[in-house]
């Protein structure tokens, strides 16, 4: 894997990854808008699920101080603080270290296309190209995943899945927070698949299909 | 340490409940340190009975349930949100023994054993918790119940306090040998009631109280210029600081009391309570009420002091004193007042006190009396003694009590029944013959008369026969398997699902009879130890603490016994006191249980449960 060689950098307990190959990553942005080009990262949240087990522990979470002016509205969506935004770090340090953290762990996210649009975006601004290219190759997005696996329920978004699934975590738009529910619904996702369809590459495939289709 | 970001909102979900909410934040932090969370359909099995244990589970959302594989029906635990599993084999490092499996979907908090025992070292409220679960719920609720009433107000009179905080003003003494002339004027000056007298240490070695004046000074016609000491009350009762307000109103009942003097941990003079100070919003009094009884001089009289008495029992009950304080209490009283009426009727058939003992069998007997109490006695009589007179003093004696609220016995165990008025040679000869039979009516006469204590007459009688019965009884192996055998007769009403099941429907209320099926194991079973271990106490508490004192029971279980067996008195207690059910005083609804009372009653019934397994465990 391209991100291999960062393993024998490992600072740090919180940041240093188990190298298992059942490590999965569940990651969520939060950013000042929508667009990759114009708008920036606000805060990474990320955890890692070893065999359907979410790690608590094995965590990634920075908030972002660079991000540019950010607005008021803008803030009462993501619910970063001003304050919080001045204790944070870099962009660069944070990629760094998110890097770093991941390995070549697969990512998990709801609506990936945005996350992985973001953090290619930024990896290629400090300089990454390419891992900028290979970032997020592997990944599961369970917006396209869960609808195929409960398609009776009508939730679209992930408020909406967290309700209609009973998730445990009631707090919304933070990252840690949206990156947990994430995962919860990918272990109400793994649960209810079929026995041959739990493996990161037969949901990836799943996943494929239902592109296609789409 | 700071938990993990990921571990923050496990955490906040985690302080809403006990024994978390109680807990350091760091502490929970460091519970979480390598913790995973994971999800489990309806019917996954979580441990497997015998499996051993590597990590401590908590609840995070959902219902797992816990079960005995060979005792399906009362082993069941039912465990829900920031609930832990399995404490007890974590603690002892020994394998499960129930399995446990969801019974609706799960979502669980998996925590390494390691941190687990980590965090039971150095955080004593979650020590506290893993090894006295029920104790920690029981103090839990208790505070509850006081706030609660602390809310109402204007019955902010709280007990139990601790007499150092009842001290209202500094105790004015004086030395033995001033004038009583002097000291009259001292009390006077402060406008005080009574005056401590001390010695030169300042250890109180008697008191005066304003009432002593008129017969100890005036109508003894002594001289104020003699020595106050003279005319003091000594010695004098006296209580440490750290003593409960409860106990204080126990002496204060039993004395007459209305003062009692406290004294510090050197056994100096630290202050005065006054009973005013205990019950000032009390219209009933304690020593108002034992006085009563003591001055009473006819049975109509003490027929309105035992109403009295139940008042003030009522009032006492619905402050939340605690229920062994209480029943101590209400037996304390009610021997009172049995001992008055005998009083009254012995000499009106040239009955005294050396040719006889009354004795108080059942609750009575054991000082587990509530509100709700008929009479359960019998005689001893010496062998000169005459039964057709003592059956009459005895007849007079239990309609008198009838009179004052004790209703005749259904079952006709009183003294005034010719086959419970016997010679302790006779008495000896009926225990012996309950003892072989064994038969189950043998074994009900048993359960009565085996709890006996002396209340009026010569106590020797009864100590002869005490001691006799309780050699025989331990001998026979063959009796205490068959009173083994009928103390598990009673099932704790849970049901398979380990939830509480109606042992009755009252008024189309699904009510549980605590008497029956939660008092009364406990009580059977503290009497099977007691026999077999030749305890003479007959307190089901006391009973249950001289086994231990035997090394017979592990201190953990004892503690777990006398709580349970201390809430199921109290529920049982604010049932009669709500009278919500006055055919059925020791019924309490099930829908009208608090959720936290809900959860310890469960709790208390496993206890019951365990009791009866581990009596069972010496009578395979």
């Amino acid at each position: 894997m391209t991100l291999d060689w960062f393993k024998r950098l490992s600072v740090g307990k919180r940041d240093a990854a188990p190298s298992t190959s059942s490590r999965w990553i569940v990651l969520d942005l939060e950013t000042t808008g929508l667009d990759p080009k114009r708008d920036r990262i606000v805060e990474i949240g990320a955890v890692a699920v070893v065999g359907g087990a979410i790690e608590l522990h094995d965590c990634f979470a920075r908030v972002i101080a660079d991000a540019g002016t950010v607005s008021a509205a803008n803030r009462v969506i993501h619910g970063v603080t001003a304050s919080e935004q001045s204790d944070g770090c870099t962009l660069a340090a944070a990629l760094d270290a998110l890097t770093h953290w991941m390995q070549d762990s697969p990512l998990v996210g709801f609506h990936t296309g945005f996350d992985i649009g973001f953090l290619q975006a930024a990896l290629a601004a400090h300089g990454n190209t390419r891992f900028a290219k290979a970032f997020g190759q592997h990944h599961l997005d369970l917006a396209l995943i869960a609808p195929m696996i409960f398609p009776e329920l009508p939730a679209k978004n992930l408020a909406e899945w967290s309700g209609a699934l009973n998730l445990p975590i009631r707090k919304q738009h933070r990252a840690m927070a949206d990156a947990l529910t994430t995962a919860h619904l990918l272990q109400r996702i793994l649960s209810r698949a079929p026995s041959n369809t739990k493996s990161f590459a037969s949901l990836a495939a799943l996943q494929l299909g239902r592109r296609w289709l789409a | 340490m700071k938990p993990a970001p990921a571990a923050q909102p496990y955490l906040d979900a985690l302080i809403a409940h006990d024994p978390f909410a109680e807990m350091a934040v760091a502490d929970v932090g460091a519970l979480l340190s390598h913790a995973t969370v994971t999800y489990h359909a309806v019917g996954e099995t979580l441990i497997d009975a015998q499996a051993d244990v590597d990590q401590c589970w908590i609840v995070l959302q959902g219902r797992v349930r816990g079960e005995r594989p060979t005792d399906v029906t009362v082993g069941a635990l039912e465990l829900t949100a920031g609930e832990m599993f399995p404490i007890g084999a974590l603690l002892t490092a020994r394998k499960v023994v129930s399995r446990f499996f969801c019974e609706t979907e799960v979502f669980a908090l998996r925590i390494p054993s390691a941190d687990f025992l980590r965090v039971a070292k150095q955080s004593a409220v979650f020590s506290d918790f893993c090894n006295r679960k029920l104790t920690f719920l029981l103090e839990r609720s208790r505070r509850a119940l006081q706030a609660s009433y602390a809310a109402e107000g204007g019955r902010e009179q709280q007990l139990p306090r601790t007499l150092q905080s009842l001290i209202r003003r500094e105790a004015v003494s004086t030395l033995g040998n001033v004038k009583i002339r002097d000291a009259l004027s001292l009390m006077q000056k402060n406008a005080i009631g009574s005056l401590v007298i001390v010695n030169a240490g300042n250890e109180p070695i008697g008191i005066i109280t304003e009432r002593d004046i008129v017969p100890r000074v005036v109508l003894a016609d002594r001289s104020p210029d003699d020595a106050v000491e003279t005319i003091a009350t000594t010695p004098v009762a006296t209580l440490p600081a750290h003593a409960s307000s409860v106990e204080a109103a126990l002496l204060m009942a039993e004395r007459g009391f209305r003062h009692v003097v406290v004294v510090d941990e050197r056994g100096a003079l630290a202050g005065i309570v006054s009973e005013r100070d205990l019950f000032a919003l009390q219209r009933h009094t304690l020593t108002g009420v034992s006085g009563a009884i003591n001055r009473a001089n006819s049975v109509t009289q003490l027929a309105i002091c035992a109403s009295d008495a139940r008042q003030l029992a009522r009032n006492l009950i619905a402050q939340g004193v605690e229920s062994l304080t209480m029943t101590r209490f209400v037996s304390r009283l009610n021997d009172q007042l049995v001992r008055r009426v005998i009083e009254l009727i012995a000499p009106t058939h040239d009955v005294n006190a050396g040719e006889l003992c009354w004795i108080a069998l059942g609750s009575e007997g054991r000082h587990e009396q509530t509100i709700s109490t008929d009479q359960d006695n019998a005689l001893i009589l010496s062998p000169g003694l005459s039964q057709l007179r003592a059956l009459d003093f005895a007849k007079d004696v239990n309609a008198a009590l009838d009179q004052c609220g004790f209703p005749l016995c259904k079952g006709n165990i009183m003294a005034s029944n010719p086959a419970l008025a016997l010679t302790v040679d006779d008495w000896i000869a009926r225990f012996a013959e309950w003892t072989e039979r064994g038969d189950p009516e043998s074994l009900l006469q048993a359960n009565i008369f085996f709890d006996l204590r002396p209340l009026w007459g010569d106590a020797a009688l009864a100590n002869q026969l005490q001691a006799q019965v309780l050699e025989t009884a331990s001998a026979n192996q063959r009796f205490l398997k068959q009173l083994s055998d009928n103390a598990q007769s009673v099932e704790p009403p849970l049901n398979w699902l380990g939830n509480l099941s109606a042992t009755a429907e009252v008024n189309a209320r699904q009510v549980i009879d605590l008497k029956r099926f939660g008092v009364r194991p406990f009580v059977d079973a503290a009497r099977v130890l007691a026999l077999a271990h030749q305890v003479p106490a007959t307190n089901t508490i006391e009973r249950l603490q001289a086994v231990a004192a035997l090394h017979k029971l592990q201190p953990a279980e004892l503690s777990e016994w006398t709580d349970a067996f201390s809430f199921l008195q109290s529920l049982r207690l604010r049932a009669q006191e709500r009278s919500e059910f006055p055919d059925y005083p020791n019924a309490v609804a099930i829908d009208a249980l608090s959720p936290m009372d809900a959860r310890i009653l469960k709790e208390c019934f496993r206890q019951a449960r365990k009791l009866q397994q581990r009596v069972a465990a010496d009578y395979p």
